[in-house]
């Protein structure tokens, strides 16, 4: 009996600690990386206000265009492609409640996901592994066309939210 | 001589007979295990908590069209075999990689490029898979909605950036509206279904001022709330008299990636991630048809639990919509919301959204009843 307390406590504790392990923010901005600007578009684009996107958000006309489907594959390490270009996908520890949230949202489980990032170095599957938010919006740029998350909405030359 | 004639009639008849039954047989089989989780439980199963119900229920006399504006369809998919009427490609010139609009309303080809604006493979098979949800004939277990809707396919999207006009003349043309240097369409719309977000957060007067005279014309608008991870309607879900659409799972919960906006009028099963339910809906995704990557490399045509997201939510109304057309066809987007209580149950509240009240669609009582 005095086992099953504690277990149970044990439990309760470590349930605890992964929800304290979660701030309030915990919410995840998908970002994408950004074409370069050297290359203009066929014809004349569309001002911002008038662009429309396949049941996603509106964002600047150089941002990749990946969907939910997109980012579960990538994530899952299946290869996804862009105009004929690889999709990288970076993210941090596993342990990390960004991850964990980021994760979560798509379903999958981040020691997959980690696994196959290790796997990467090996056999090249476009997941990029580092080690703090600092490093994601770099991993991000160097890795285009890729996508990561970020705690808040952040627009630069190199990336912007993806939705 | 008329014995024998009469034995090798019988036996015919018994042989056609057999045939008959067997594929009867077949297909009720084929209905009953690989109908789609979304659209109800046959027999003891049990439903998913968020299946509209419509696996029994027949479609009414009416053909209804439905317009699909996307990124083109694959008109060879066997899934949408005898499904389609003639559309368009309304992408115009400066953004149409092939140049000009046509009748060819395929999407670009896989791979597409325009300058150095990149776009995942998967929005080229989006328009066919969301068609499918609309009304796929049932060839692979893709099951749409309503098997006896026909759509028009009409394409905005491309490779490169989808411009405003062009969404205007798309549904100008889907409702039998004329188009400068565009021949009509043959084939009026009654529903338009836009998987689709962007533009402005408030929405355009002149789009606006389209729907509203269309919804005169009894034509129902049904657009996706779009992926935008719970943040408000953009255009066009959020214009008014479009029956907005968000993504709920198997089991009634608001999916992450939907917007999130208490003006949002109904929720569909958008598929999403997996859930532990042991149960056919635990994939949690919607089967559509599609196109994948054989071992050579080479594109072939497919069946696959793989829809994840508004776009996908928003055909399902679209189908669900015709169905009932197809018993009722002068009814309208009114109508539609004052059958609240025979259409939409609540789905599980969500914290963040405090003013949301999210109903989710569901056949509560025989369509044909008036």
């Amino acid at each position: 009996m005095k086992q099953f307390c504690l277990r149970g406590l044990t439990r309760a504790v470590l349930s605890l600690q992964i929800m304290l392990a979660l701030p309030a923010w915990a919410d995840t901005v998908w970002h994408c990386s950004r074409a370069p600007a050297m290359q203009q578009a066929v014809g004349s684009g569309p001002e911002t206000g008038d662009l429309f996107a396949l049941a996603q958000q509106d964002g600047a006309d150089d941002v990749i265009q990946i969907s939910v489907t997109d980012l579960i594959d990538v994530y899952s390490g299946v290869s996804v492609r862009l105009s004929g270009l690889p999709l990288s996908a970076c993210f941090m520890p596993v342990n990390d409640p960004m991850t964990m949230k980021a994760m979560r949202d798509l379903g999958l489980n981040a020691d997959v996901s980690s696994a196959l990032a290790r796997k990467s170095a090996i056999a090249k599957n476009n997941l990029y592994r580092i080690t703090d938010e600092s490093e994601m919006k770099a991993c991000i740029k160097r890795h285009h066309p890729a996508v990561g998350y970020l705690n808040r909405a952040q627009v630069t030359e190199q990336l912007a939210p993806c939705f | 001589m008329d014995s024998i004639l009469l034995i090798i009639m019988t036996k015919n008849f018994f042989k056609i007979a057999l045939h008959l039954c067997g594929a009867a047989l077949y297909v009720g089989l084929a209905m009953a295990q690989e109908s789609p989780w979304h659209l109800g439980a046959t027999g003891s199963q049990v439903p998913a908590p968020a299946a509209i119900n419509t696996i029994t229920e027949k479609p009414g006399p009416h053909r209804i069209v439905v317009a699909v504006i996307d990124s083109g369809v694959i008109a060879s998919h066997p899934s949408l075999a005898g499904q389609l009427l003639p559309g368009y490609d309304m992408v115009s010139a400066a953004q149409n990689l092939r140049k000009e609009r046509s009748a060819d309303f395929s999407p670009d080809e896989r791979g597409a490029k325009c300058g150095s604006r990149l776009m995942a493979d998967s929005f080229r098979t989006h328009g066919t898979e969301v068609a499918s949800l609309v009304a796929g004939n049932g060839v692979d277990g893709v099951f749409g909605v309503n098997p006896s809707a026909k759509v028009v396919p009409i394409r905005v999207f491309g490779a490169c950036a989808m411009s405003r006009k062009d969404l205007l003349d798309a549904i100008a043309w889907a409702a039998g509206m004329q188009v400068p240097g565009v021949p009509a369409n043959a084939y009026p719309a009654k529903i338009i279904n836009l998987s689709m977000g962007g533009g402005s957060s408030v929405c355009n007067p002149e789009l606006q001022a389209l729907i509203d005279r269309l919804v005169q014309d009894k034509i129902i608008f049904v657009a996706a709330a779009g992926n935008n991870f719970q943040k408000p309607l953009p255009e066009p879900a959020n214009c008014s008299g479009v029956i907005s659409v968000g993504a709920i799972n198997a089991e009634n919960q608001i999916e992450v990636y939907s917007a999130l906006d208490p003006r949002t009028l109904v929720y569909a099963p958008g598929g999403g991630a997996a859930l532990p339910a042991n149960a056919p809906w635990g994939v949690n995704k919607l089967k559509v048809a599609t196109y994948e990557l054989d071992f050579f490399g080479k594109e072939r045509s497919s069946a696959r639990f793989s829809g994840v997201g508004t776009s996908f939510a928003a055909p399902v109304v679209a189908g669900f919509i015709s169905l009932w057309l197809s018993h009722n066809p002068d009814k309208t987007f009114d109508d539609f919301l004052s059958n609240k209580a025979k259409f939409l149950r609540p789905a599980l509240p969500i914290e963040k959204c405090a003013q949301c009240i999210p109903l989710g669609l569901f056949n509560a009582d025989r369509m044909g009843t008036p």
